[in-house]
């Protein structure tokens, strides 16, 4: 704690110095908390400590040669739901940059991602719980037009992992993880493709992680052991085309035999393969995405579980969902392997138009569909789906001062396979979210949602009121109701009223409810949250 | 810089080329030298029947059991307090208070993921739930530790009673204090569990599940005592001979609940001594009944608390999930007061699920006649297994 005054009180200092030279310092403060309180019908669990929150504090300054940040964080009584590595406290990020024409170094706690994260992927992701950073260094070059060249090295974060050796985390004898990057924007050397509105754009990237030998049995009688590879490398390919609206992207990845508790320790090695091609133009986009993916998950710590020490990232080829019911059964990409198909079509039409009416309508036509592999052949699935989303919705201005949001989705989720238990469930849901413009200062929104189901739950319903005053603060009420439920136990109201005011930088929200037991997801990554009732606050600034 | 490329490349090839260990097929096992395997170790196995990976943890325990050969004893807990373990349908039922208290005290949570289990009640690293891709590793090293302790279970009978004598020898040269804990194991029971392919199995084998503390939750506090043996007995007469594949098992704690220092277990006996075991006893205090249809006459009397002329019939059943339907034949009753057994009509079923560590259920029935007229009531006890009829008659006292 003492050294994280001193750390205060230099930036401070230096900041005040610092601020006639043209250097910028700014920064924003996070903290969410929550008064938790027993609700046996719900099933809550109980808390040592009757508040629970977590708390960013992100600091930084910029200049034209320098850059340098660092984040506090403290989540002692962390809010409900977070791994246990997660509680503790301190700097969990800290780097100084340094910036030169055509390069960029940076040395501390460093993000990045090579092409689409199959790989590589390191970033923040607060609402999971999830920070990856090296704390090493990036190097950043652009030795010449259309030429970015990246290296980076270092160890990977696990939750407060930086203050379990002496060396603040950078003993890499424990474990590191190197790799590179190379992109070539191959129109940015030819005018004519330029000015044609052709991008070609190629790239390749190499990651490889280091960590020691772990003693993993296989049997006891006889005693024997896994000869466990302490380097794992792997590489990446990929290339874009686009002219005009259209868009190709390519991406292959392989990764090395890298046996680990994620695939029962199979020393196969894993790969994965996008494909991805959109249209788009005013008024008009498609896209259509494929993926397999097979043995890719890629993590630091072999021996570790859950959404901690990931080097990569799989997409999950589905959307992630706004309205309530069409989220609550959402898709966690699996590391064990996929095929996953995406498809999204977005059409305008245009006002005074016969389909777009008098302000016009937009329609939006969304299906993703995922299956596992097989080991039959490269191409083989499940007969068992894992998840399917077809969802068709609209837009619309209605009148002058209503409008419209409807949709209608079908899912099915394989509860089994993507949960570890349940049953395979099929919803249907409609959405009718209407606003109502009042004036420049009032807003009104209600939604009405509906989820039809035979199994699982059975079916639920959703209401929410929000009505926003004078652009600064915000009222809601909203229930979910489980009518459906085939005992009283589940037939339960989980209500939330809430008050949220904006002025400047700050924005505080705060709110009364239930919270259901469920899977919170974000990027197919998803952490169980248990069921809560209380007094939720949050508090934002940015400075 | 691009004077240095052709430098450059090939050291970043050679890189790329160092960081990447491919181990060959025939050299991905490394075999040890076999050790003298000193001691008994516990796995404690946390599961749950909505556990879709749950069976493959199970069998792996199961096959790491063989490979110890005795060494290595395992139970399995499904504790109420995480989201994988159903305590909803009480047929299907296997938590205990018991379990839910030692999952708090390994910090297990509603979200803990399953399956996963604690080797020896002991932390690995930071925390006391193990996977079960890496128990091996953990049982490895446990079972190459010098014991300070070695716990022995011996059965002995004499007539109905059945004893267990804990024998426990101190290896150490210090003196050596513990709890020493009797849990109560169930094997072999077919049951509902989903299952890896994500389909629900109803006829699953479940191995070594946890019943109960016999001795309370942190059993009892041995004194310390130095070199020698010490001996405890428990009487685990009730759990014998009931048709069901119980054992105990014999846990010494460390003091402080931070190790297993000792573990021991023994099977009791399943089988009955007797052909056509009783399935119902002590109906009305007159004891075992047979398998046949039996008539039990009894006589209306009046309840010296409601003073109202009542009929009444108690009993108890030593096996789970038995149903019992009741069909009478003659009176009306204005009132009844009952478990399981109250007549509303023909051909009513009702499940009797009291189930206790204890092993049997009770049962009981009192009904208020409107009038002295005699009543049959024929009860029918069942499950999958068997079943047994009882017809009592009721009438007037002389």
């Amino acid at each position: 704690m003492r050294r994280v005054l001193v750390i205060l009180i230099a930036c401070y200092t230096s900041v005040a110095i610092m601020a006639s030279d043209g250097i910028s310092f700014f920064g924003s403060l996070q903290h969410d908390g929550l008064f938790a309180m027993t609700d046996e019908a719900i099933g809550t669990e109980s808390y040592s400590f009757p508040y629970l929150s977590n708390t960013y504090l992100n600091l930084s300054l910029t200049s034209k040669w320098v850059n340098a940040g660092l984040r506090l964080e403290t989540m002692q009584a962390p809010l409900p739901g977070f791994e246990a590595g997660f509680k503790g406290s301190g700097i969990g990020n800290l780097y100084v940059q340094g910036n030169w024409g055509w390069g960029k170094l940076t040395i501390g706690d460093v993000y990045s991602q090579f092409g689409s994260g199959l790989i590589l992927r390191l970033y923040e992701e607060r609402s999971m719980g999830i920070d990856n950073s090296l704390r090493g260094a990036r190097l950043e070059l652009t030795p010449y037009k259309g030429i970015h060249i990246e290296a980076i090295g270092g160890k990977q974060r696990v939750y407060w992992n930086c203050y379990d050796h002496t060396a603040w985390n950078l003993d890499f004898t424990k474990g590191a993880v190197v790799g590179a990057d190379a992109e070539v924007d191959i129109d940015e050397w030819s005018e004519r493709m330029q000015q044609a509105g052709v991008t070609l754009n190629i790239g390749a990237s190499w990651v490889s992680k280091y960590q020691p030998q772990d003693t993993v049995f296989y049997s006891l009688t006889p005693p024997v052991m896994y000869n466990l590879p302490r380097w794992v490398g792997s590489a990446d390919a990929r290339f874009s085309i686009g002219y005009q609206g259209f868009k190709l992207l390519a991406e292959y990845a392989w990764k090395a035999n890298d046996p680990s508790v994620d695939n029962l320790f199979s020393y196969k090695h894993g790969e994965a393969l996008l494909l991805s091609a959109s249209y788009s133009r005013r008024g008009m986009s498609l896209l259509l995405q494929a993926k397999r993916s097979q043995n890719m998950s890629f993590r630091s710590d072999r021996m570790s579980r859950g959404i901690a020490a990931h080097i990569n990232h799989l997409p999950p080829f589905t959307q992630t969902h706004t309205y309530h019911l069409a989220d609550l059964n959402a898709y966690a990409t699996q590391l064990q392997g996929e095929w996953a198909f995406q498809g999204e079509l977005w059409y305008t039409w245009k006002k005074r138009t016969a389909m777009g009416g008098r302000y016009g309508t937009t329609l939006r036509l969304q299906g993703a569909h995922i299956r596992g592999t097989t080991p039959q052949s490269w191409v083989s699935m499940t007969k068992e789906a894992y998840y399917t989303d077809v969802n068709l919705e609209l837009q619309k201005r209605i009148a002058g001062k209503w409008y419209l949001n409807a949709m209608y989705m079908y899912q099915t989720f394989n509860a089994p396979v993507i949960e570890g238990s349940g049953e395979l469930c099929r919803s249907h849901i409609l959405v009718a979210d209407v606003k109502y413009v009042t004036s420049d200062k009032v807003e009104m929104r209600a939604e009405l949602q509906y989820l039809y189901s035979k199994q699982d739950e059975g079916q639920w319903i959703y209401a929410l009121y929000e009505l926003s005053l004078f652009n600064d603060l915000m009222l809601s009420v909203s229930d979910m109701y489980n009518i459906g439920g085939t005992d009283l136990s589940s037939k339960l109201h989980y209500y939330m009223a809430a008050v949220t005011y904006q002025k400047g930088a700050h924005r505080l929200m705060a709110s009364f409810g239930r919270t259901r037991a469920g899977y919170n997801c974000t990027g197919g990554v998803c952490r169980y949250v248990p069921a809560q009732k209380g007094v939720n606050l949050s508090y934002n600034f940015n400075f | 810089m691009y004077r240095h490329y052709h430098y450059i490349l090939p050291l970043l090839l050679s890189l790329v080329l160092l960081s990447c260990e491919t181990i060959a097929p025939d050299q991905q096992l490394i075999t040890l030298e076999p050790t003298i395997l000193e001691r008994c170790v516990l796995l404690t196995e946390f599961s749950g029947i909505g556990c879709v990976n749950c069976p493959t943890a199970q069998q792996l325990a199961d096959d790491l059991a063989d490979d110890c050969d005795g060494r290595l004893i395992v139970v399995q807990m499904h504790p109420a307090a995480n989201s994988f373990t159903f305590s909803a349908d009480p047929l299907y039922d296997y938590t205990t208070a018991d379990a839910d208290v030692y999952y708090s005290h390994f910090n297990g949570t509603a979200t803990t993921p399953f399956p996963t289990g604690v080797v020896d009640f002991m932390k690995d690293g930071n925390a006391y739930f193990i996977d079960y891709t890496t128990w091996a590793t953990a049982i490895h090293r446990r079972l190459n530790q010098e014991p300070t302790l070695s716990l022995d279970l011996t059965p002995s009978s004499e007539g109905d009673s059945y004893m267990l004598t804990a024998q426990a020898v101190n290896h150490a040269t210090d003196a050596l204090d513990f709890r020493l804990l009797y849990w109560l194991v169930e094997d072999s029971i077919e049951g509902r569990q989903l299952m890896p392919d994500g389909k629900v199995s109803t006829d699953y084998m479940h191995r070594h599940i946890f019943r109960g503390a016999l001795n309370g939750q942190w059993g009892s506090q041995q004194s310390a005592f130095g070199k020698g043996s010490l001996t405890d007995i428990v009487d685990v007469s009730r759990y014998c001979y009931t048709g069901r594949h119980y054992s105990v098992v014999a846990v010494a704690l460390s003091s402080d609940m931070s190790e297993v220092i000792a573990v021991a277990q023994t099977d009791l006996p399943k089988e009955s001594q007797v052909q056509d075991e009783p399935f119902v006893l002590n109906v009305n205090g007159i004891g075992a009944i047979g398998n046949d249809t039996t008539i039990v006459v009894t006589a209306h009397h009046t309840d010296p608390i409601t003073g109202k002329e009542e009929m009444e019939v108690r009993g108890s059943i030593i096996a789970e999930h038995i149903y019992v339907d009741t069909e009478r034949s003659a009176a009306d009753f204005d009132d009844q007061l009952c478990i399981g057994t109250c007549v509303n009509g023909n051909g009513e079923t009702t499940q009797l699920f009291d189930f206790n560590v204890a092993g049997y259920s009770s049962w009981f029935a009192h009904y208020y006649p409107r009038d002295m007229q005699p009543a049959v009531i024929t009860y029918r006890f069942y499950n999958n297994a068997r079943s047994l009829s009882l017809t009592v008659k009721y009438q007037p006292e002389d």
